[in-house]
Order: structure tokens, then C-alpha cells, then sequence
């Protein structure tokens, strides 16, 4: 009925990429969020960049960057002997910058709708800069931490074209449930297709539904338009 | 007196405008409350935001008893410099509950100690009951109070105030002015305020350092600020409510008789003026005492005929402008503007005493 093999891969790359970029994404989002740099505008339009281009054309700059003749892909070869393209890795790789937007604009929103004030009123009360991050900025930031993570989660785990791309279509390696709908439905298993397809609609609709409650509840705006 | 607290920076917002603060010094000590008066936009809220290290100047230096706060390049952070900052909008951490805010600087005691502290000052402020409660759940003079027993828990060597009040209504404002007033007495932390209202520059200053366009334009007492401004932008700042040119024709001991607008005024002024000179004559509406024209006797020396321009009714007392060879203004009661059917065009005599005519000498006239 399921292809379990598929849907824990999916996961599992999903919660991987989420992990990465909170570790990453939190950084720039707060770098974006408090600079007055010019530097700002292309760094956001680099971020953004993902949702307005088309899949596959991230996927093939990302399979001749990443690939074994790719200036990266020789690079990490010989470092790491790692081979990035048509492994999990890769994939990983794939997802991270695909999903950048969707992780890095909830959080800088979240970070922008801290009062400037209070972050100064921590400094005079003689508490550090990161003590202030931890003590005020994060909990008055979460729920755009929250939809970030949420999202960037939920966003990989629909992916189809970059991982395609960049994966291709390996059991257990990169074989997603994106990917696994695809070839069941060219092997006209419409059977397999429909019950994978109705579990990524489900879980979709559940995530999106608990991110519009957290929304209205907070009143804060979370999900900014894609600029 | 010591001056502890040394001011002098210089500062250019991108694309804006200077303040430019010159030596200025206070006595940071003791129990003393100075107010950086000015309108806004005149650099109060920047001088005060430099002092707390949130503001870095583009050159120049503080000290505060002997310890630099900035040096040009060097600029100690706010983290550092123990001083209690009070924000306009009070900055309450709205995800904390208000003994959480107060205990929220108190890191490096020990939790005992810092419960002390914490109810000590909740005490002091009369919050007690509030000490559970979220920002959003009280009132704004609450706040205020809350901002304050969290500035003063730490036991800051300096506390600064911006705008403390404004945040509130216009009558917990009266109410609290004079509170504010004997909490930083008893705080007995010396105290630096930036407001732009002059009751609360009157209630609450021990010393006025009147700003304006970037600038110090004077520092002294509170009355001899308000009293005698010492150029025509203080007394306007300062809300003089009429201010003439006039020329200095002859002096008399401290009596002065000054032409303004060709009408001859006795002013006392108590620093020797040649003829010739040009002089702001500054007159408070308060001290304006009206009449109906020749039928009073009294001691003012000026007595001038004139009319009635206009009146207008504002916060239970009525301001009349006059026209009596220049542009006089003057405050009445309600009761008083009847009895003397005050309307525009009535015939009025305006009597002004001596010392209420404040000459402010401006460039000599050979």
C-alpha cells in the first residue's frame, strides 16, 4: 500500500534539512533582520531565489556544481570521498538551498517583530548580547521560529523536481515520496500512487492548518510574501 | 559641587541632522534630578541614549567620575556602565510577569538576595500585588512604576529617564509628576530626564539643561531658566508667551525703559544696558493683569490701552490676544473674561509690573 521505505527517507531528509537550517538560517535571518547594510537586498534576493525558480533549473546548476567533473563536487570528492550527486547527501544538500526561503523569511520576520527597545532596555540592565538572544529575542520570536522550522520541514518533504535532479530515483537513498508517486503512476500503479499521494495531502493540510491557528492566535505575521 | 558627569560629543544622523553637545557638565551626585529640556527633535533623547551607550557619537568624550564612558574610537557598552535607563514606552518584557522584569538585571546576585531585591522594590512602589501579573495586564502608570523599580533594583549609579511620562493620560501624568518626583529623592541615585513638557521640567528638576536645533542653549535652577532666559529661542522654547523686539532708550538704576514696537515699557533688569540697544522683551500671558481702559488705579508701572483681538478658551482658563501697539497675549479666568465681557474689539487697558517685563539684550546698536 505504502512504499515505507520512501516515506521514512522522506522524513528523515526533512528533519536532516530543518535541523541544517536552523542551524544556518538563524544566523542570516538575524543578520537580515538587524543590518542596515546595502549588502541586505541581494542577500535576501538570494534566499528568495529558490521560490521563484523553476526546480529544475536549481536542480541542474546544482548537479553540475555538485557533480563529480562540478568545481564542489571534485572538491568534497577529494576532501571527504564523498560523491554528492545521486547519493542522500546530495539530496540534503538540495534540500537545504531549495528550502532557504521558507526557513529563513518566517525567522527574520520573527526576529523583526522584536521591539528594538527591549533588546536596548536587556543591554542597560547589564545582560550580554547573547543572553539577551536566549532571554528575550527567542521567546518573542518563536512563533516565526516556529512557522520557519514548520515549514522548511513540510516544504522538503513535498520536493519532487530538485530531487530528481540531483538524486534521481534510488530505493532508499534518495527515493522520496515525491519521487515515488511519479514512478508508480509512468508504471500506471494509480493504486500505490493515490494512497502515497492522499498521506503527503493529509499531512500538508494538517501542518498548514496548525500554522494559520498559530498565526491568528499570535496576531503576529509569520509568513511574509515572497518579495 | 563636583561635575562628575562630562558631555561633549558630536554626532550626525546620516543624511540628518547634528547634535552637538559642548562640555556640558553635571553634577551626577547625591540625590539630584537634571532635565534636558527641548522640544522634540532638539537632541535630548540622543544626549540621553549616548550616556547609556546605546548612541555612539562620531567623536568626543564622556566621563562619568573619572571613568570614560566614550573616547573618540572607545566606546564603553551599555553592559558596562551600571546606569538604569528608563525607555519612553517603558520596554517592559511582555513575556515576563513584573517581578520577573525586576529580577530581570539581578543575574549576578544570588537567588536569595536577588528575592530580596526583588520584593524590596516591589515594595518600595507600591507593586506588590502586581508582582505575578504580565505588563499587558496593568495599568500605564503601573508600568511606569515597574520600568522604574526594574531600572532601580540594580542600584545604578545613574538613572535615566526619557519622556517618563508622556506614555500616560493627562491625569495620572499630573499624579505621577509629583510621585516621580519624591521616588527619585528617595532613590537618592542622581537622575537625568529628558521631557519636553515644561510642568514636569518645573516639577521635577533640580537643574534644567535647555537643548534646542542639536544644541545646549542654557543650564541653571529651574526658576532662573524659566525666568530669565538668556536668548530669544530659550524663551520661546521655554514658552515666554510674548516676546517683542525692543530698543533699550534709558536705565535708571534697574529700572529700563524699552521701546517695543513704539510703545514705552518699564522693565527692571539688573545688568547695566546702553540706549540704543536691541532687546527681546518677554512677557508671560500669567502675569498680564486686565482692566477696562482708565477706570483703575494700582502699582504697575506699564499700563497700556489697547483691544481685544481674540480669545480662546484652553484647559479651564482663557487666552486672549491682545493688540496694544504689538502683539500682546494674556491668561484670564472664565469669571474674570465675563465681568469684563472680553470679545474681540472690546477697549482694554493691559497692566504689566517692572519685574514681569524680562529684557533679554540682543545686538548692541551703536
Amino acid at each position: 500500500m505504502f512504499d515505507w521505505q520512501a516515506i521514512r527517507l522522506t522524513f528523515l531528509l526533512a528533519a536532516t534539512t530543518a535541523a541544517i537550517l536552523i542551524a544556518v538560517g538563524l544566523p542570516v535571518a538575524w543578520w537580515l533582520a538587524s543590518t542596515r547594510s546595502r549588502g541586505r537586498g541581494w542577500v535576501e534576493a538570494v534566499v528568495a531565489l529558490p521560490l521563484v525558480l523553476p526546480p529544475t533549473v536549481i536542480g541542474f546548476y546544482l548537479l553540475v556544481l555538485l557533480g563529480p567533473r562540478g568545481p564542489v563536487g571534485m572538491a568534497i570528492e577529494s576532501v571527504l570521498g564523498l560523491r554528492l550527486v545521486f547519493s542522500f547527501s546530495g539530496i540534503v544538500v538540495a534540500s537545504v538551498l531549495y528550502s532557504m526561503p521558507f526557513a529563513v523569511q518566517p525567522f527574520t520576520a520573527g526576529f523583526r517583530a522584536v521591539d528594538r527597545r527591549l533588546i536596548e532596555a536587556s543591554w542597560c540592565l547589564g545582560v550580554s548580547r547573547l543572553s539577551t538572544f536566549f532571554r528575550i529575542i527567542l521567546p518573542l520570536s518563536w512563533p516565526g521560529l516556529m512557522a520557519g522550522i514548520v515549514l522548511s520541514f513540510s516544504h522538503t518533504v513535498g520536493e519532487f523536481g530538485v530531487i530528481l535532479m540531483v538524486g534521481g530515483n534510488i530505493p532508499g537513498a534518495t527515493r522520496t515520496i515525491s519521487v515515488s508517486i511519479y514512478d508508480s503512476v509512468q508504471a500506471m500503479d494509480y493504486s500505490a500512487a493515490g494512497w502515497t499521494a492522499g498521506l503527503l495531502l493529509v499531512f500538508s493540510f494538517l501542518v498548514l492548518s496548525a500554522m494559520y491557528s498559530l498565526q491568528t492566535r499570535t496576531r503576529t505575521p509569520v509568513w511574509p510574501k515572497a518579495s | 559641587m563636583a561635575e562628575s558627569l562630562l558631555i561633549d560629543f558630536s554626532l550626525r544622523y546620516p543624511g540628518g541632522p547634528l547634535v552637538c553637545v559642548d562640555e556640558l557638565r553635571m553634577a551626577a551626585d547625591g540625590c539630584k534630578v537634571a532635565v534636558l529640556f527641548g522640544a522634540s527633535g532638539s537632541g535630548k533623547t540622543t544626549v540621553l541614549r549616548v550616556l547609556a551607550g546605546l548612541t555612539r557619537p562620531d567623536s568626543g568624550r564622556v566621563t562619568f567620575h573619572g571613568e570614560t564612558w566614550f573616547d573618540n574610537g572607545h566606546c564603553l557598552p551599555p553592559q558596562e556602565r551600571n546606569i538604569g535607563f528608563v525607555s519612553q514606552d517603558y520596554a517592559l518584557f511582555p513575556h515576563l510577569t513584573v517581578s520577573q522584569n525586576v529580577a530581570y538585571g539581578l543575574g549576578r546576585l544570588s537567588r536569595g538576595e536577588r528575592d530580596v531585591r526583588v520584593r524590596d522594590s516591589l515594595a518600595w512602589l507600591g507593586l506588590d500585588e502586581f508582582a505575578g501579573r504580565r505588563p499587558a495586564e496593568i495599568s500605564g502608570g503601573q508600568q511606569q512604576r515597574v520600568a522604574l523599580a526594574r531600572a532601580v533594583a540594580r542600584r545604578p549609579r545613574l538613572l535615566l529617564l526619557d519622556e517618563p511620562l508622556s506614555a500616560l493620560d493627562a491625569p495620572t501624568r499630573r499624579h505621577l509628576r509629583g510621585e516621580l518626583h519624591a521616588l527619585l529623592e528617595r532613590a537618592g541615585i542622581p537622575s537625568i530626564v529628558v521631557t519636553h513638557d515644561p510642568a514636569e521640567a518645573l516639577a521635577l528638576a533640580d537643574e534644567i539643561v535647555l537643548m534646542h536645533d542639536g544644541r545646549v542653549l542654557q543650564t541653571g535652577k529651574p526658576s532662573d531658566v524659566f525666568n530669565h532666559p538668556s536668548s530669544v529661542e530659550a524663551a520661546q522654547i521655554l514658552g515666554v508667551d510674548t516676546v517683542v523686539d525692543g530698543i533699550v532708550e534709558s536705565q535708571d538704576g534697574v529700572l529700563v525703559t524699552v521701546n517695543a514696537g513704539g510703545v514705552r515699557l518699564t522693565a527692571v533688569c539688573h545688568e547695566p544696558l546702553p540706549a540704543g540697544c536691541a532687546a527681546a522683551v518677554c512677557i508671560r500671558a500669567e502675569d498680564v493683569v486686565l482692566a477696562p481702559p482708565r477706570t483703575v488705579v494700582g502699582s504697575a508701572r506699564n499700563r497700556l490701552e489697547g483691544t481685544v483681538i481674540g480669545a480662546v478658551e484652553e484647559a479651564g482658563l482663557v487666552r486672549i490676544a491682545l493688540d496694544c501697539g504689538f502683539f500682546l497675549r494674556a491668561t484670564l479666568t472664565r469669571q474674570s473674561c465675563e465681568e469684563l465681557d472680553i470679545r474681540a474689539g472690546t477697549p482694554i487697558e493691559a497692566m504689566i509690573k517692572a519685574p514681569n517685563v524680562h529684557l533679554i539684550p540682543r545686538i548692541f546698536i551703536p
